[in-house]
């Protein structure tokens, strides 16, 4: 032992602190239940209240603040996926059942907000005396898992398009005229719009909306192209980060990448990621459908390329951006990731009827779920289940939380 | 008790009296030693069934300590010195020759940056390598072997004949 050590070692000896173990257990108790109501759902207020002790619990602690990050060098096949068996890898929440509530009659394009709650679309069909469908109504319906409780939103017009971000006192949709977003206020349960000035003539698509609260545009008008990000709480801040490319979106960490048109020799885009501090790197050509999932709403920075049928063997690649191998999952199915979190990756088979598989990232443990992985959000997961033939089909929703 | 409270329970009394030594020798003062360990033990708990799943329960709680010590180092005042909270080693330097050391040891160790403080108490106290102070402080094994080095060198000048063989430990730091 050296000489410092041996004094660093005395000095700490004499130090006899009388812990508190019933202390901790009831602070520990706590903290569980404010996660879970939280995750849970609650009521909004409830949890517009309580996520500011979130997020200051969070600051200090290593399992959300610093997540364990992705377990490297996975090697899987198929074969190897366990089913997952409730009690022993996840807990049902809300059992399967039929989205059918107060003449919406159908649930469907569901998603998970931010403190677990379900957002779907429900159909209201009303029909003539006589028969045959009178009018057909869609509608964002928001339940709590946890009571099965639905609330509708109010309709909003022009139409609410796909989800942006599904927060705890906000959601964020596009809409399907101009170039703006819906933003639904769950406190005072109104919408509003956020709309923005851009370059005339030019024909723009949302991407994504970017943890800075920027929402990211990508353009085109003829040859040309500009990516653009626009702040959400300041219309006029409208900031050009880059043109001629094919599309673009940020990823966390203070990076975006960019995406140039297709090398008319290989087929396949450049890919090229920036950082904060204005530099670029290239990435290394990769093959297949790489984007799935960084459009979707997860935040961690992976990339999917998903070589196909070339002779060789399929298989189904996760990298992280630095390049480092997370997953090869070697399959005779064309499979593509569906959704994910910074945990999961769910995984689908090319049947998209077929259940789904769950990759979970930090355990390098793959699953086979008991249906469909519609979204997950943290630990929770939003299972369908599909009956009946093509064309009348009936769906069914359950919400578990893994283990 | 539940069989998490139990197994807690059990690591509870393992690991608690370690991490407030640790906590003690970053901050200096007894009291907000064991309320930093006191937190990290909650947030084991709270993360129980997967730290059980994955291992690294001590780790973890260290890693959280260590974290809540830089967190609230960083949102203290530039006035309040961590060698403030020392009067009791300032005082312990009049005690018996035994003890002198030792309160030598603990004056200069509070006087490091936090940093600094944080790579020498893990490594030489905790025994971590590079490659784990990294992991424990969030950054890079680069910037542990710096601070340390640093450390080191700062104690080698104010701990004067105490420090014989710190040369060595410097030397050791940067490979």
């Amino acid at each position: 032992m050296t000489r410092l050590q041996d004094l660093l070692s005395r000095e700490a000896a004499d130090f006899s602190p009388r812990g508190d173990l019933d202390g901790a257990l009831r602070a520990g108790r706590r903290r569980l239940l404010v996660r879970r109501t939280v995750g849970a759902g609650g009521t909004a207020a409830l949890a517009a209240l309580l996520v500011g002790t979130i997020v200051l619990t969070a600051t200090n602690a290593p399992d959300r603040a610093e997540p364990a990050g992705p377990k490297l060098g996975v090697k899987l096949s198929l074969d190897d996926a366990a089913p997952a068996q409730e009690g022993t890898h996840y807990t049902t929440v809300r059992p399967a059942t039929s989205g059918a509530i107060d003449g919406y009659n159908t649930e469907h394009a569901a998603m998970l907000t931010d403190d677990g709650q379900v957002i779907g679309r429900g159909d209201m069909v009303t029909h003539h005396p006589k028969g045959g469908i009178k009018e057909q109504r869609s509608q964002l319906i928001l339940t709590d898992p946890t009571t099965g409780s639905k609330r509708p939103l109010p309709e909003y017009s022009p139409l609410v398009g796909r989800p942006l971000r599904l927060g705890v006192d906000k959601l964020y949709f596009t809409q399907y005229e101009g170039t703006r977003v819906a933003v639904f206020d769950r406190s005072t349960w109104t919408w509003s719009t956020v709309e923005w000035n851009l370059a005339n003539g030019f024909e723009w698509e949302l991407v994504t909306l970017g943890a800075d609260n920027r929402i990211w545009l990508w353009g085109r008008d003829g040859p040309a192209s500009q990516l653009v990000s626009a702040s959400l709480e300041d219309p006029t801040d409208v900031r050009q980060e880059a043109s001629g490319t094919s599309g673009g979106y940020p990823v966390p960490a203070g990076t975006w990448i960019v995406i140039t048109p297709a090398d008319s020799e290989s087929g396949t885009p450049a890919v090229a990621i920036n950082t904060a501090d204005g530099t670029q790197r290239t990435l290394p050509q990769l093959k297949g459908d790489l984007w799935t999932l960084l459009r979707g709403r997860t935040t961690f920075p992976l990339l999917f390329p998903i070589p196909r049928d070339d002779g060789s063997d399929l298989a189904f690649q996760i990298d992280t951006l630095d390049g480092a191998d997370v997953l090869t999952l070697s399959t005779d199915d064309y499979l593509q990731p569906n959704t994910g979190s910074e945990r999961f990756v769910a995984i689908r088979p090319n049947d998209a009827m077929e259940p789904a598989y769950l990759y979970d990232l930090e355990a390098g443990k793959l699953f086979t779920m008991p249906g469909r992985v519609a979204a997950i959000q943290g630990d929770r997961v939003l299972i369908e289940y599909v009956h009946g033939p093509a064309g009348d089909q009936t769906k069914e929703i359950e919400v578990i939380d893994m283990n | 008790m539940s069989s998490r409270d139990e197994a807690f329970a059990e690591f509870y009394s393992a690991a608690h009296a370690q991490l407030c030594r640790t906590a003690y020798l970053l901050c200096g003062d007894p009291h907000r030693a064991a309320d930093l360990a006191q937190d990290g033990l909650i947030k084991v708990y709270v993360a129980w069934p997967r730290l059980t799943r994955q291992g690294g329960e001590f780790a973890y709680a260290r890693k959280a300590v260590v974290s809540a010590f830089l967190d609230s180092h960083r949102k203290r005042s530039n006035h309040e010195r961590p060698g403030d909270t020392s009067g009791s080693a300032e005082a312990e330097a009049d005690h018996a020759d035994a003890v002198a050391d030792r309160a030598t040891v603990l004056g200069a160790l509070i006087e490091l940056p936090q940093q600094q403080r944080a790579c020498v108490v893990l490594r030489y106290y905790d025994d971590l390598s590079v490659r784990d102070t990294a992991a424990a402080l969030g950054c890079t094994e680069g910037t542990v072997k710096s601070h340390t080095s640093r450390a080191l060198e700062h104690l080698r000048n104010t701990l004067g004949e105490h420090a014989d063989n710190l040369t060595a430990l410097i030397e050791r730091s940067h490979r």
